[in-house]
């Protein structure tokens, strides 16, 4: 059993931005979602876990071996795909694929070459394995990413937002993949769609302006909230009066009706119906709170 | 319309941030350029030639202004994605090519012009010498303008412009641009442009080819002013006109015609149709092979293997790239151009030389440098930015491959770069051994290229790497790197840096002759590489501190990082790195400042000065001459060291006694003494000592002087004269200069000035002069003893009395009981001989045993020179004649000292004659020598102006009768044409109006141009026979004198002795400066009836009179000038051939007519074919039937 272990990590750019403000988390194997929106540090925790950068404070510790003081004993056992890559023009799937293969340390040809075509295989890729990497679509390029960070025998695998910009059914193919993988090593799976999570991760945590706002097992955060969420459809004219008047975490339109989704331990008040919470309801429910405790 | 787009155009283009910068830079450089203060002798700095020349090389930029803002015009909307906005537009494909050109083109303009505001400024307010600044003339300024930066900015822009359009690609418009430069070079090399420095004269021809060819017109300007003498540079405003006229009409129509034709492939709107082509996917097949993690184990073997894969993937990434397939190709075209331009007929007389390694690899050298450091500085962006520019960072950065794994195997990619350079050339080089035959590769002495040069691109690689990694941007990186290297390294003398130890990089590379091996600089090349490579390895653990993995950085957290988290080990390992570069910059500085007086510039017109103002007082003190010369020698040539003990006998030849004698030294003496004068003064700092005899020395008196040298190559002293085989010392190494040295005065007339020194006199020289100048300079008694090591032989002057080996060392005594001019010099090296004998005279060669390739020819045409002197001239006074090879180091062709000569190897040894047979450069260089024994040797004339007529002049003169007599005649149609050439061309770098040929003071292009050619002419008037009595009656009457008293005016009261008819004639060419333009104009052919033909011809002959200030007006013409009708090119004449019809015709007239009859129809018709009349223009006395 593998175990990361964050402790209180902070991040400052140089800028004076905060990205990540005393996060801890203690991740062991099995698929770990991390959900968050665009710009609450889910990247920067990412990177720091992947040691493509440091820490301004605090710790990490990778089955008890500080990661930051040394680095390298992250890497030999680390599958990354980033937010966003290029690649070498001109080279293709499968030479690009041995390239990283023997960075990654495996020097034996065979097993090199057996597992590269594994991968293509895996991914799909395989007919495709002679030709540039740089001509492939999204789709097919997301999926060379992550044949690339399974590559050698990764024990923490780290993907950031990996199903940005893939259609469904691609989205799909990848995650099974990631689950079927993510049963014996640390999957960390960055995302800001909530539904990723919800069905594959076995824990999570939601990151918010750089704090962990939750973490624990998904259907225990939905459990948390069971009775306490209620909807109502209004017009859109009454938002600004519903807002004020209850704790309103989400509104959607609904055929051309605003439908309002609001956290309460008691009935608020007539024509609210409640409903079974969802996973979104946490994530709401926690980041809205948190954007409160800011404005105070 | 069209109007609203370029306001927008000027609007967007005037924003650019390289308007600014590119003015900048060009006022920069025109401020620079005028207030150097460097234009050829004579010629103003403002000159409107200058200006031409300076603008001209200027629009060499053009490539790089146009480059800027075409990107900007064309790129644009690609590049910040507005394509599709704009041609959704109404705007039409002419109204958005033709605007977006004019504004380069104009922009382009702008960006140069601050250049004129620059020099105009700076030459006005730069304090130079008002004598060479004219007046503020407009057109000076203007014309260049119009001649140059229009039709140039114009030419590039279109061809930028052109690039960036149809690739709207910026990548592809740099490299473009950098293509451009390279073909350019490429070009002007091959074709032999004045552009490039090149050995060889241009051909008339060649030059016009070039000069229309040359986008830029700078060919085409260097051919219309070649022959311009300073007065013309000085006043001549430069015309449209011939050359340059056609050269600028051809371009800009060029430049137009393919600014429409683009214009026509250029698809407008369809443009942005040509999408990425993406490959499509299908369905998903079934999986054959499962996916398992195999564990693996990160070491040091794993670590090898990502260091040979990454370096792998960058040289694949790097030999897959345009800019480095451009660079490689032009080196290859380059390098096989250079040798093949070199070695058949490349030389000054049009000479081959042997494909010998040490050759080769000279050629090489000399172009390998910029080639690489091109490479390196560009990719040692491309290649630490890889990944980066990729975005593919965050993957590699995240695998188990270490730090020094990234930093090195970078580092070794940017290494292996060069090392494809030299490894291309030397397979290029070997490739041209074997079609040539040559069989002896030396790949030991091939791979010295990589040993010596090797260490200075090693530095500029860590250099431009620590750039690379401290500068956040590849560009600006790329940027500094240049300006490191060019700056602050290769060219630092440009902003004044000149001590060896701040110019970055800089390591000499030793020197190589087969003779000699590497010469004596191997010291300086091994601590200066270990003075940089230390300096180096500080950079190098600087970038490995810096190297980052992950997320960039700015540059202001760099230097944090630089400071911070400096572990124990790497404090170590930095304080060692340091400790070694103090070490070896103390060495260095040891070496060149102590124990070598090492002087800047500065420092060094200090010296002159103090010189001057402290010893100038003996500037007229009369001077003790040498009658008998001993001396004991001891050459080690090892240990680079030579011993030498000397007893002067010393003349007061004067009228007056002579009571002090000031002495400077040459070598450092360890002692100097005269038997009956006391050492008055001493001067280390000079070497100058002075003398006080009392009682004064009589006129006639003879006093012994006595010196020692024991002389050592100390530090990094680039000796040339003692080394380990192929010593050559001449007196002008060791013999003390009896008086003061007047070349220790600063010539510069400004300089002069700013130090309040008074200005230097100039001589009028007149006849009276040359009549009344009583040279003392004469002849002397010499016997020495020279010893040497075993496997060496010792050489010099004189009867070899005896010969012994002592202590393991070779001793000679040599003594020789004719009077000699004190011209000695003493030889060792490990040779081979051969002797011939002719006539009793024993004729020694002394050569490299691998150099026999002209060994026969030498003692052929050694033979047939002494006897057709000794028939011609008089008897030879030696019973011997040596000639013996010394190392290419060595800048002359050979020199004749009394009964010995020195040849230097790739000038007569490495000569292939075999290409060219109807002219033999090893014969006339060795006739040169050898008739240097009557011409100088025995007939010495005085030490005074026109001198060179006896020595050089009568030398050539001999060449030309031997080689004629050799080969026939075609061989003095070479010969006159390089003379002729090296007259016009030389003196247009004069300095003082041009004298007339027995007034000669020491211009080399009369001594070896215009002599040859008056003497040729005084032949063809006089016949040989009748030429050869006069000289042979001056060398009777001279020879048995020791004292120099010759003057030409000797020689030409004896012309006109024999040629009363001629003297006009004679007066025309000697004393006075007279040009000639001759030219066959038209010609026709009639055939008779006894089958013969007769030929018509149309003669144009010009006279030319250059007056006192160098002002030249056209004469009468009225002399007898050859014409000659031949079956092949005069050049071609040998000795089997008979030429159809050569003989005198009057020509007194600027246009004639004749009419000649034949037995066969000639090929070429012309007047003085073999160049006896100096003409600018000497191709068009030939023309073609």
């Amino acid at each position: 059993m593998n175990k990361l272990q964050i402790q209180n990590v902070s991040k400052t750019y140089p800028n004076g931005v905060k990205a990540l403000q005393n996060v801890s988390l203690e991740i062991t194997n099995g698929m770990f979602g991390l959900l968050g929106a665009n710009g609450a540090g889910k990247s920067s925790l990412m990177k720091t876990i992947a040691s493509l950068q440091e820490p301004s404070e605090g710790g990490i510790f990778f089955n008890g071996i500080n990661i930051i003081e040394h680095p390298n004993e992250i890497r030999k056992c680390l599958g990354y795909l980033p937010q966003q890559f290029g690649v070498y023009p001109k080279i293709s799937a499968e030479k690009l694929l041995d390239h990283i293969a023997v960075l990654k340390g495996m020097t034996n040809v065979k097993e090199r070459k057996a597992q590269v075509n594994a991968l293509l295989q895996q991914t799909n890729l395989y007919q495709h394995r002679k030709k540039a990497v740089y001509t492939y679509s999204g789709g097919m390029k997301q999926r060379f990413g992550i044949a690339q960070a399974l590559l050698a025998n990764p024990q923490v695998i780290i993907v950031d937002e990996p199903t940005a910009g893939l259609d469904p059914e691609e989205r799909n193919r990848f995650l099974n993949l990631l689950s079927e993988i993510g049963e014996n090593v640390i999957v960390i799976l960055s995302t800001h769609i909530v539904e990723d999570v919800f069905g594959l991760c076995s824990k999570m945590a939601i990151l918010s302006e750089g704090n962990i706002v939750k973490q624990g097992s998904p259907s225990i955060l939905v459990g948390a909230l069971e009775n306490q969420i209620w909807s109502k459809t209004i017009s859109k004219n009454e938002l600004e009066q519903y807002r004020n008047k209850h704790n309103v975490i989400s509104t959607k339109l609904v055929s051309g009706k605003t439908q309002l989704r609001v956290f309460s331990d008691t009935p608020p008040s007539e024509g609210f119906v409640q409903v079974s919470p969802n996973l979104e309801d946490v994530y709401f429910t926690s980041t809205v709170n948190q954007l409160e405790t800011i404005n105070l | 319309m069209f109007k609203k787009l370029l306001q927008f155009e000027f609007l967007y283009q005037r924003k650019q941030r390289s308007l600014i910068f590119l003015c900048i830079i060009f006022l920069a450089y025109g401020f620079l350029m005028g207030g150097m203060g460097q234009a050829p002798a004579n010629i103003d700095f403002n000159a409107p030639y200058q200006l031409s020349y300076y603008t001209s090389l200027m629009t060499l930029g053009a490539i790089f202004i146009t480059m800027f803002f075409a990107i900007s015009a064309a790129v644009r909307d690609k590049e910040y994605d507005t394509e599709s906005i704009v041609y959704c537009t109404f705007i039409k494909k002419h109204q958005y090519v033709f605007s977006r050109f004019i504004g380069v083109f104009l922009f382009g303009l702008i960006a140069f012009t601050p250049f004129f505001i620059g020099f105009a400024f700076s030459v006005s307010f730069s304090g130079l010498d008002p004598e060479r600044v004219a007046d503020f003339n407009l057109l000076s300024y203007v014309l260049p303008w119009v001649l140059f930066v229009i039709p140039n900015i114009f030419i590039c822009a279109v061809i930028m412009f052109s690039i960036s359009l149809l690739t709207k690609n910026n990548i592809a418009t740099y490299v473009g641009g950098v293509g451009m430069y390279l073909l350019y070079m490429l070009a002007s090399s091959a074709l032999n442009s004045p552009l490039m420095a090149s050995s060889t004269p241009p051909t008339p021809d060649g030059m016009f080819i070039a000069g229309l060819l040359d986008p830029f017109g700078i060919a085409a300007f260097f051919g219309q002013t070649q022959f311009w003498v300073p007065i013309q540079k000085n006043s001549q405003i430069l015309l449209i006109s011939g050359l340059m006229l056609w050269n600028r009409l051809l371009w800009i129509a060029m430049a137009t015609v393919f600014l429409g034709l683009v214009y026509k492939i250029f698809s407008f709107r369809q443009l942005n149709q040509k999408v990425k082509k993406t490959v499509q996917e299908e369905l998903p097949n079934k999986n054959s092979s499962i996916y398992s993690p195999i564990p693996v184990i990160i070491n040091a073997a794993s670590q090898r293997k990502a260091f040979m894969r990454i370096v792998k993937g960058n040289l694949i990434g790097v030999f897959k790239s345009a800019a480095f397939i451009v660079i490689i190709l032009m080196w290859v075209v380059l390098i096989g151009m250079d040798i093949y331009s070199r070695m058949f007929e490349g030389g000054s007389y049009n000479d081959s030389w042997y494909t010998s390694t040490n050759l080769l690899i000279g050629l090489i050298s000399n172009q390998l440098p910029i080639f690489a450091i091109m490479l390196i500085v560009f990719f040692s962006g491309e290649i630490t930015w890889r990944s980066r520019s990729n975005k593919f960072n965050e993957i590699i950065d995240a695998t188990p491959t270490s730090n020094a794994v990234f930093f090195l195997s970078n580092f070794v990619s940017l290494l292996l770069l060069p090392a494809v350079l030299i490894i291309s050339a030397v397979l290029i080089a070997v490739l041209f051994q074997i079609a040539t035959g040559y069989t002896n590769f030396e790949f030991g002495l091939y791979a010295s290229l990589f040993y010596y040069e090797s260490t200075m691109l090693i530095f500029y690689c860590i250099l431009a790497i620590f750039i690379q990694s401290i500068i956040p941007n590849k560009y600006l990186g790329m940027g500094i790197t240049v300006i490191a290297i060019f700056l602050f390294g290769t060219n630092s003398g440009i902003i004044g840096i000149e001590h060896p130890m701040l110019r970055i990089g800089i390591i000499p590379i030793p020197s190589y002759s087969n003779m000699n091996g590497f010469s004596v600089m191997t010291k300086a090349f091994t601590d200066f590489s270990f003075y940089w490579l230390s300096f180096g390895s500080l950079l190098a653990m600087l970038s490995f501190k810096l190297l980052q993995r992950g997320t960039i950085t700015s540059l202001k957290v760099k230097f944090i990082q630089l400071g911070s988290n400096w572990g124990r080990q790497r404090t170590i390992g930095f304080a060692i790195m340091i400790l070694l570069l103090c070490t070896t910059a103390t060495n260095i500085y040891y070496n060149t400042n102590i124990v070598n007086d090492y002087q800047s510039s500065a420092t060094r017109l200090d010296a002159m000065e103090a010189y001057e103002r402290k010893y100038g007082v003996y500037k007229d003190l009369n001077r003790l001459f040498p009658v008998t010369i001993n001396a004991e020698v001891d050459l080690y040539p090892s240990t680079n060291t030579y011993v030498m003990k000397s007893v002067f006998q010393m003349k007061n030849k004067n009228s007056v006694p002579i009571s002090m004698v000031f002495v400077n030294e040459r070598a450092e003496l360890s002692n100097i003494a005269f038997d009956s004068g006391k050492l008055v003064a001493k001067d280390s700092v000079y070497g100058a000592y002075v003398f006080e005899f009392n009682p004064a020395i009589q006129p006639d008196e003879t006093v012994q002087m006595t010196f020692n040298i024991n002389r050592n190559v100390k530090g990094y002293a680039n000796e040339t004269a003692i080394v380990k085989n192929g010593t050559y010392i001449t007196f002008r190494d060791y013999m003390p200069r009896m008086g003061y040295n007047s070349g220790m005065e600063i010539q510069n007339k400004q300089e002069r000035k700013k130090r309040g020194l008074e200005a230097l006199q100039e001589e009028l020289v007149t006849e009276s002069h040359i009549e009344n100048y009583s040279s003392i300079f004469g002849k002397i008694h010499f016997e020495a003893i020279v010893s040497t090591t075993a496997d060496q032989t010792a050489i010099t002057t004189g009867t070899l009395i005896k010969a012994w080996k002592t202590d393991g060392r070779n001793y000679y005594h040599y003594k020789e009981t004719e009077p000699i001019l004190p011209t000695i010099a003493y030889f060792s090296a490990k040779y081979k001989t051969k002797v011939d004998i002719f006539n009793n005279i024993k004729i020694e060669q002394y050569y490299h045993p691998d150099h026999a390739y002209n060994i026969e020819k030498i003692a052929e045409s050694t033979v047939e020179t002494l006897d057709y002197c000794i028939e011609n001239f008089g008897s030879y006074p030696f019973n011997y004649l040596r000639i013996a090879e010394i190392p290419s180091h060595w800048g002359f062709g050979g020199y004749a000292h009394p009964g010995v000569i020195s040849m230097v190897e790739d000038r007569l040894y490495l000569i292939d004659i075999s290409e060219n047979p109807s002219f033999d450069l090893v014969a006339k260089r060795t006739i040169h020598e050898v008739a240097h024994q009557w011409w100088g040797g025995i007939l010495t004339p005085k030490n005074t102006d026109g001198g060179a007529l006896f020595v050089e002049g009568f030398a050539k003169y001999t060449e030309a009768l031997l080689l004629e007599k050799m080969y026939g005649k075609g061989a003095l149609w070479q010969l006159s044409e390089t003379a002729n050439y090296r007259y016009f061309f030389g003196r247009t770098f004069t300095s003082e109006p041009e004298p007339p040929v027995y007034l000669e003071d020491g211009q080399n292009y009369i001594a070896y141009g215009k002599n040859l050619s008056v003497m040729l002419a005084l032949k063809d008037v006089l016949g040989e026979a009748k030429l050869n009595s006069v000289l042979r009656k001056l060398i009777d009457r001279y020879r048995t004198n020791t004292e120099a008293q010759i003057s030409t005016l000797d020689f030409l009261n004896e012309l006109y002795n024999v040629a009363p008819e001629y003297r006009s004639l004679i007066d025309d060419w000697f004393k006075k400066v007279i040009t000639y333009d001759l030219s066959i104009v038209n010609k026709s052919y009639k055939k008779l009836a006894n089958d013969t033909y007769e030929i018509s011809l149309k003669v144009k002959a010009k006279r030319f009179k250059m007056l006192d200030k160098g002002e030249v007006i056209p004469i009468d013409i009225n002399e007898p000038i050859l014409i000659g009708l031949f079956d092949k090119h005069p050049k071609a004449i040998t000795k089997e051939d008979t030429i159809l019809y050569l003989k005198p015709h009057l020509i007194n007239k600027e246009t004639m007519e004749f009419k000649i009859i034949v037995n066969e129809l000639p090929e070429y018709i012309s007047i003085d074919p073999y160049g006896t009349r100096s003409d600018e223009n000497f191709s068009d006395n030939l023309i073609e039937m």
